[in-house]
């Protein structure tokens, strides 16, 4: 794990308190940005070391974090009350059905704790002025009436509230209050009023709230305000809206109770949701058996000019489908498509699954319209199946698969341009860089898309932000002073306990004066004391003066959850002198007063157990060490493809050299079969410009027609074997890997291919085409034939890119030779995103789109001099139908490149069941290996297109920046450590780690733990019997102790 | 509270204890979610809180036992979501085993429960505790208790 | 006898730098490791049918002098317990020159012996004898119920008088710290042992790895019947992962490896 170069402005170190929030007052905001500017700006150039990304979903996350990382300030501006974005609201994500959630709320956390990243919610981006380096950002900021810093988040206004609203987070299915906050991992974790239903705003009376909140933080003075902020340049992570479906009457949304849109299904679904994942209908909370998906409602749809595709529906609806099937086996789910877009990586696996092995039934056909049966509210569904025959079925309740939408509030006096839909617009190859200098964009704002390519196209935006503010790294963040660490290894442990009462949280349920009395008589603890707020301001100064006081070497908590309170009081501890690990927190809120608040005698004695067990944890704790290692700031990358070239120039951008190895005698890899991109850009020119700018860069060394033969060290410091084609090896020494050695092109040997020269890949017929060759004869007919190579048995794979390229193409060839027939054959048309609008224009051109089953290959034969095809034509229920053709294109599809095999056990990571690169986490981790320091992107990853490509090296050189940018790597205390003493060397803990962090010193014959790889998760000293491995924090005796409190607990 | 002390001490023999070893990411998370939501489940349970079920030894679970801890339950990540991949696959197959050993020792497999708890999943957490106090209950208090006093006695 | 060690000499000329044996002298049983060079005393060796720890000194041997080749006679107990050590690093089994010796009949009858044959080997000197299906004990104790069980093991356990000495002779042992011996699990002086610390914890350890040669059993001052139980355990391991200790070199104990999703999807 990086540096996390946090920092606290000096005294102010409980801002990080509650589950969040920097945010800062609002009125004191000005002077403190100006403050921080006013700052001696030597090597000039006026460039400013802060960035502001406009929007809190995951992409808005993922480029804070990573700018924080790279050593930038940021403002995180959301208009609504927390961060999260729609990621917080969904059940799970496909194609792993992860629970989205719980992947999302360390992010935020991460957010929240972060000194460096202010988050300012409720506010809208007004406008942006200035040059790229040195922008002033005009926000509007919406009162919250609740002050964030006050706000414990404890609830006890929400209980007061006399205004029921319908609650936003669960998509108006079930109702909240007033004041409440907004859900419970919200970020800030603070209450907020909305006035427009506030009870006080609309009758002049009640403050309830105000009345109830013992924290004080209620504050109905607040005004709406304006604020400006001085940035080196901004993301916008806008996201997406979703789509109205009141825009299609037909449907009856809003008119039909059972009629919902996915977003609320999602939120059905959602075990925190509504019906706390009961699949039940609106109508009459009947179980649903028949349970109907309708796509592409408000995609792929001229009449209601959304001609784009959302390019996430078919995979959500799946996962929902499948969902739907884990909490209620019973239901039957039917989705109601018109192609099937399972692109992405393992997308085409997980809807195989779905579609023959857990009984999801898809029917491809156009839903014209939906009527409701009176006394059931079941729904009639009328659709045109693909043979052309009006259908109807009856369902229990239809779920419309909506659209994704431009994100409101963006407007183009921003200084940006929107495309004709309302998306943000971007450069061409670089879909992260907006038409305005030094702003940047990612996300669905930009285009449809899903989590793993936002949060991707989002590293590329920070690292885009980088290359330009560079210069100013670290120039504004703060950093913590600290006071040296007390050695308190030698002492007796001296155990101090404060019990929080949150208000009425805990001391309303807990007899806490009973607990504190109890505390007094544990061993070591030498104080016990109880508070009404243990987190606010004035209590970390208070504990601070306590600890020196009372000399305690040991501080335990009892309060709320350590996962959101843990690093707040370790700071205060830190701040008091005391090493952070000599903490412990009891859990006596979420896991205790909130729980058992009808039994509060039971309740009491069972927070008396828990002090028990922290504090006897306490007593064994010891001081641990953060872990530093070195950093070579140089980076190796694998491969000089697109992605390659892409990584290394970015990388060298921001200042740090790369070593670029080639393994071909020419840079260009895949790239160079392709001639023009989807958006109709020369590629061959890009292509030469990319190669001759890396070809002139100072910084990157190219190593061509080398191989990389031996990979050693680790994050921070790699040393590496490269060997070129006469055999001269040369060693490299650098801080990260990037691999980007790309994937290939099918080599087929199907439809004639090879054996008559009619017969071309979609890749020879588009060079043929750019360079005027084609045949001179009268081409009177083309068939293309789609999935050459892609989703069959032997490769279960989409390859993403050849349904758009053969669009391309047929349209390209319409273009040149009018009166040619163009004939598509093809399975599902996958042109998704902005790339169905190629198909769209396909169609109007008259090109033939025909489609085959799955098992239904088309044959291809030599009838006399001409060529035949033979398909089964879906449309006319599999009829046999023969066309002959002057030119058969093959859509050939993109295969893994052989070396992976080699390259994966080298570089200790996993290739995937088709022997791509597999990631470390695919959605929120699209870039990165769990080997630390080691990243992946372009086709190495999966097939994908250039422009992804490109996305993913930025980003992928962006997630290497935030090592090499850092003069040394510090790990966390908690990591394993091996007593050599004790290792017998039996491997058995080398084996089970799942991050390669333990190896074997042959010549000690003793395990070895690196902790620059060790995250701490403690699998490995399960197995060692000896007890020689151990997980410090976390210790065997220190559980061993815990386990014994608890068996005594009940005896007294 | 006095009246209560001595009841509590005439009970004891009878009352149960359960111990959970919850992993940070999902099921302590998910605990935290169960309180935040408010759900009532029942207080015999205590919790100690790892990073990883993974982590979860079965020397653990025998020493829970050994102190006279009648149901221990054990909760993680799904499949899948293990916040270090797959601590949990381990916690899976160790589990497993246990279960069964303790089938042979001749304490009730019931008495050690595996449960798959993501932080989403509040209500899960709620009801799993209260299905477990029960299941725990309607068993009694562990026989290696009684076994104790037995021996004892003797 | 002799034919045996003639085909050891036979297998091992010039493959090996000294002979481990375990050789009867005097009415008594010892271990005795003879150099290539004084081969030709092999001849008059009587060897002993006693079985012996032989293992545990195999890999002392190999600390001590790791490139050291050796031969010697392997039953099928040990040969299991050197394949399931090589696994731990703790034999290197490519130093070894083996021998196997199938048990005679009366060996497997008092041991109760599934596998009375070093199955896999390539020499083995000996008629195979059958294996003898079901452990009577074990037999006994899985029809008894729940509490019964625990009453039954309370009673044996209750004879424990904590010499070590089932951990001392277990071949699969060589921990250089004890879980046994951690006084967070096991009260240090309390005799016998309250369960479940002890044994129990014992027995977890040997799951997945016991070759269920009974040393521990046979050494027992107290008769504990220490081997049906680990067997009982690692029958567990073959029915839940298919896993049987020593048996095959390239399959590792689950709790070793981390696997693929496939390999939990059933326990899930
Ligand atoms: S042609 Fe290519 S992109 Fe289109 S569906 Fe087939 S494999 Fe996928
Ligand atoms: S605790 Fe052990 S298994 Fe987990 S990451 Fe560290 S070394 Fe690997
Ligand atoms: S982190 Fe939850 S089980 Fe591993």
């Amino acid at each position: 794990m990086a540096t996390k170069r946090k920092g606290k402005k000096d005294d102010t170190v409980d801002r990080a308190a509650r589950n969040a929030t920097k945010e800062s007052p609002s009125s004191a905001t000005e002077e403190e940005t100006e403050k921080a500017i006013v700052e001696p700006e030597k090597e000039g150039e006026g460039l400013l070391g802060a960035v502001m990304v406009v929007g809190g979903g995951v992409s808005g996350i993922q480029a804070s974090l990573d700018l924080v990382n790279l050593g930038y300030k940021v403002y995180l501006v959301d208009s609504g009350p927390s961060i999260g974005g729609v990621m917080g609201m969904l059940d799970k994500t496909f194609p792993t059905n992860e629970c989205s959630m719980c992947i999302l709320s360390p992010k935020m956390v991460e957010v929240a704790s972060n000194d460096n990243i202010e988050v300012i919610t409720l506010a809208e981006v007004e406008g942006i002025e200035g040059e790229k380096g040195d922008f002033t950002v005009t926000l509007k900021v919406k009162p919250r009436y609740v002050d964030v810093n006050k706000c414990t988040g404890c609830g006890d206004c929400t209980a007061k509230c006399p205004v029921k609203v319908p609650d936003p987070y669960n998509a108006g299915l079930s109702f909240t209050r007033n004041i409440r906050v907004p859900f419970p991992q919200a970020v800030p974790g603070a209450a907020f009023i909305d006035p427009l239903t506030c009870r006080y705003f609309t009758k002049g009376k009640c403050q309830n709230c105000v009345k109830v909140c013992q924290a004080k933080a209620i504050d109905f003075d607040q005004k709406e305000h304006s604020r400006e902020v001085k940035v080196g340049a901004v993301i916008l992570a806008a996201g997406f809206s979703p789509f109205d479906p009141r825009l299609k009457p037909e449907y009856g949304y809003g008119v039909y109770p059972n009629v919902i849109t996915s977003l609320e299904f999602e939120r059905i679904l959602g075990a925190n949701g509504p019906t706390s994942g009961h699949l039940v209908r609106p109508s009459d909370g009947k179980e649903v058996q028949k349970l109907a998906f309708i796509q592409c409602v408000g995609s792929r749809d001229t009449t209601v000019k959304r001609d784009y595709c959302s390019s996430v529906c078919c995979m959500y609806a799946t996962k929902q489908s499948l969902i739907a099937k884990e909490h209620l086996p019973t239901v039957q789910p039917t989705i109601f498509y018109i192609d099937i877009r399972a692109y992405g990586k393992d997308f085409e696996r997980y809807y195989q699954n779905a579609a023959k092995r857990q009984g999801v039934r898809y029917i491809r056909g156009l839903v014209s319209g939906i009527r409701e049966r009176q006394r059931s509210k079941n729904l009639l569904l009328r659709y045109l199946d693909e043979k052309g025959c009006m259908q109807e079925e009856e369902f229990d309740m239809v779920v419309l698969s909506i659209g994704l939408e431009p994100p409101r509030g963006i407007k183009p006096e921003l200084g940006i341009s929107l495309d004709s839909f309302g998306f943000i617009q971007s450069e061409p190859f670089e879909s992260f860089q907006t038409i305005r200098e030094g702003v940047m964009v990612c996300g669905a704002g930009q285009e449809p898309r899903d989590i793993p390519d936002s949060v991707t196209q989002a590293s590329a935006a920070a690292g885009k932000a980088s290359q330009l503010l560079h210069s100013k790294r670290y120039s504004l963040l703060t950093h913590a002073e600290y006071p040296p660490e007390k050695d308190v290894s030698g002492e007796p442990p001296r155990v101090g306990v404060i019990i929080c009462r949150c208000g009425s949280n805990i001391g309303g349920f807990v007899n806490v004066p009973e607990v504190v009395e109890y505390a007094k008589t544990l061993p070591d603890v030498v104080f016990a004391e109880e508070r009404i707020y243990a987190c606010s301001q004035d209590a970390q100064e208070w504990i601070r003066q306590i600890v020196r006081e009372r000399n305690l070497n040991r501080l335990v908590v009892a309060s709320c959850t350590p996962r959101t309170h843990q690093p707040l009081f370790q700071e205060t501890l830190r701040t008091a002198g005391i090493n952070k690990y000599l903490f412990e927190m009891a859990n006596i809120r979420e896991h205790c007063s909130w729980v058992h608040m009808q039994e509060p005698e039971e309740g009491t004695r069972k927070a008396r157990y828990l002090v028990k067990m922290a504090v006897e944890k306490a007593r064994l704790l010891q001081p641990l060490a953060e872990g530093e290692s070195e950093v070579v700031p140089k980076a190796l990358v694998l491969g000089g493809g697109i992605a390659g070239m892409n990584a290394a120039l970015a990388l060298a951008n921001s200042g740090f050299p790369v070593f670029l190895v080639e393994k071909e005698e020419e840079l260009g890899g895949t790239a160079r079969n392709i001639r023009i991109s989807q958006h109709g850009e020369d590629v061959k020119i890009y292509l030469s410009d990319l190669i001759d700018k890396v070809e002139r860069e100072p910084l990157i060394t190219v190593f061509k027609s080398s191989k990389l033969v031996e990979l050693g060290g680790f994050v921070g410091k790699f040393q590496s074997l490269i060997r070129d084609a006469d055999g001269r090896e040369t060693l490299l020494e650098h801080g990260v890997v990037i691999v980007a050695t790309g994937g290939k092109i099918h080599q087929t040997d199907e439809y004639l291919y090879g054996n008559d020269p009619r017969v071309l890949t979609q890749w020879e017929l588009e060079d043929a085409l750019s360079n005027g060759e084609l045949p001179e004869r009268n081409i009177e007919r083309v068939v293309m034939i789609q999935c050459v190579g892609s989703r069959d048995d032997e490769h279960p794979w989409c390859s993403k890119v050849c349904c758009t390229e053969a669009v391309k193409n047929a349209i390209k060839l319409k273009e040149s030779f009018p009166a040619t027939d163009v004939y598509i054959l093809y399975r599902d048309i996958r042109t998704y995103g902005f790339r169905e609008e190629l198909y769209q224009r396909a169609r109007e051109m008259g090109i033939t789109f025909v489609r085959f089953e799955d098992g239904h290959k088309p044959q291809v034969r030599r009838v006399g001099e001409k060529l035949q095809v033979l398909v089964d034509d879906a449309a006319l229920m599999g009829e046999r139908i023969a066309i002959n053709t002057d030119l058969l294109v093959l859509s050939v599809g993109i295969m893994p490149n052989e070396d992976n095999r080699e390259l994966a056990p080298m570089l200790k990571v996993p290739l995937n069941a088709d022997g791509f690169f597999l990631e470390a986490h695919m959605k929120l981790r699209p870039v990165d290996f769990s080997t630390d320091g080691i990243f992946v992107c372009g086709l190495a990853h999966a097939p994908k297109s250039i422009d992804e490509s490109i996305n993913q090296a930025v980003a992928a050189a962006a997630r290497a920046e935030t090592i090499l940018s850092k003069e040394k790597i510090i790990t966390e205390g908690i990591v394993a450590r091996v007593a050599e003493e004790l290792c017998s060397g039996c491997r058995a803990c080398v084996q089970l780690c799942p991050f390669e962090a333990i190896s074997f010193d042959q010549d000690r014959k003793v395990a070895v733990v690196n902790r620059s790889l060790c995250k701490g998760c403690g699998t490995c000293t399960a197995v060692c019997t000896a007890g020689a491995n151990v997980i410090q924090g976390f210790r065997f005796d220190q559980i061993i102790k815990q386990i014994e409190a608890a068996g005594k607990a009940w005896s007294g | 509270m006095n009246k209560e002390g001595t009841a509590e001490k005439k009970d004891e023999r009878e009352e149960i204890k359960i111990l959970a070893f919850l992993c940070n990411w999902c099921s302590y998370a998910g605990a935290d979610l169960a309180g935040v939501s408010r759900l009532q489940y029942p207080a015999k349970v205590l919790d100690v809180r790892v990073m990883c079920t993974g982590t979860v030894s079965p020397y653990f679970i025998i020493k829970a036992f050994q102190e006279g801890i009648d149901g221990v339950l054990v909760a993680g990540c799904h499949i899948g979501d293990c916040h270090y991949l797959k601590g949990n696959y381990m916690t899976a197959k160790r589990m497993r085993f246990l279960k069964e050993a303790l089938n042979v020792f001749g304490i009730e497999k019931e008495r050690l429960r595996l449960e798959w708890v993501s932080a989403a999943e509040g209500e899960k957490f709620a009801s799993v505790i209260r299905d477990f106090t029960e299941q725990i209950k309607a068993l009694g208090p562990s026989p290696l208790r009684k076994d104790r006093e037995e021996v004892a006695k003797v | 006898m002799s034919d045996i060690l003639q085909k050891l000499k036979e297998i091992a000329d010039g493959k090996v730098d000294a002979f481990l044996l375990v050789v009867q002298e005097d009415g008594v049983s010892l271990p005795q490791l003879i150099p290539i060079d004084e081969m030709d005393q092999i001849d008059h060796k009587e060897l002993s049918d006693l079985r012996y720890p032989l293992v545990k000194i195999v890999e002392e041997i190999q600390e001590r002098f790791p490139n050291a080749r050796i031969g010697l006679l392997v039953r099928g107990c040990e040969y299991r317990a050197l394949i399931e050590l090589s696994k731990y690093s703790q034999i290197n089994l490519d130093k070894l020159v083996l021998v196997g010796r199938a048990c005679e009949r009366n060996t497997v009858e008092k041991c109760a012996c599934l596998y009375p044959y070093p199955y896999g080997l390539e020499n083995v000197v000996g008629e195979e004898n059958p294996g003898i299906e079901a452990d009577p004990k074990l037999v006994e104790i899985e029809g008894l119920d729940v509490s019964e069980k625990l009453r039954y093991w309370a009673s044996q356990f209750e004879k424990c008088i904590k010499c070590y000495g089932c951990r001392n002779i277990c071949p699969l042992c060589y921990c250089k710290e004890c879980s046994l011996e951690n006084p967070g699990l096991v009260v240090p002086g309390e005799v016998p042992p309250t369960l479940p610390a002890f044994h129990f914890l014992r027995a977890l350890d040997m799951a997945g790895r016991c070759v269920e040669c009974g040393l521990c059993e046979e050494v027992c001052p107290a008769g504990i019947p220490l081997r049906s139980l680990y067997r009982a355990l690692n029958k567990i391991m073959e029915d839940q992962f298919g896993y049987k200790p020593g048996h095959n070199l390239d399959e590792r104990s689950p709790f070793i490896f981390l696997g693929e999703t496939s390999d939990v999807e059933h326990l899930i």
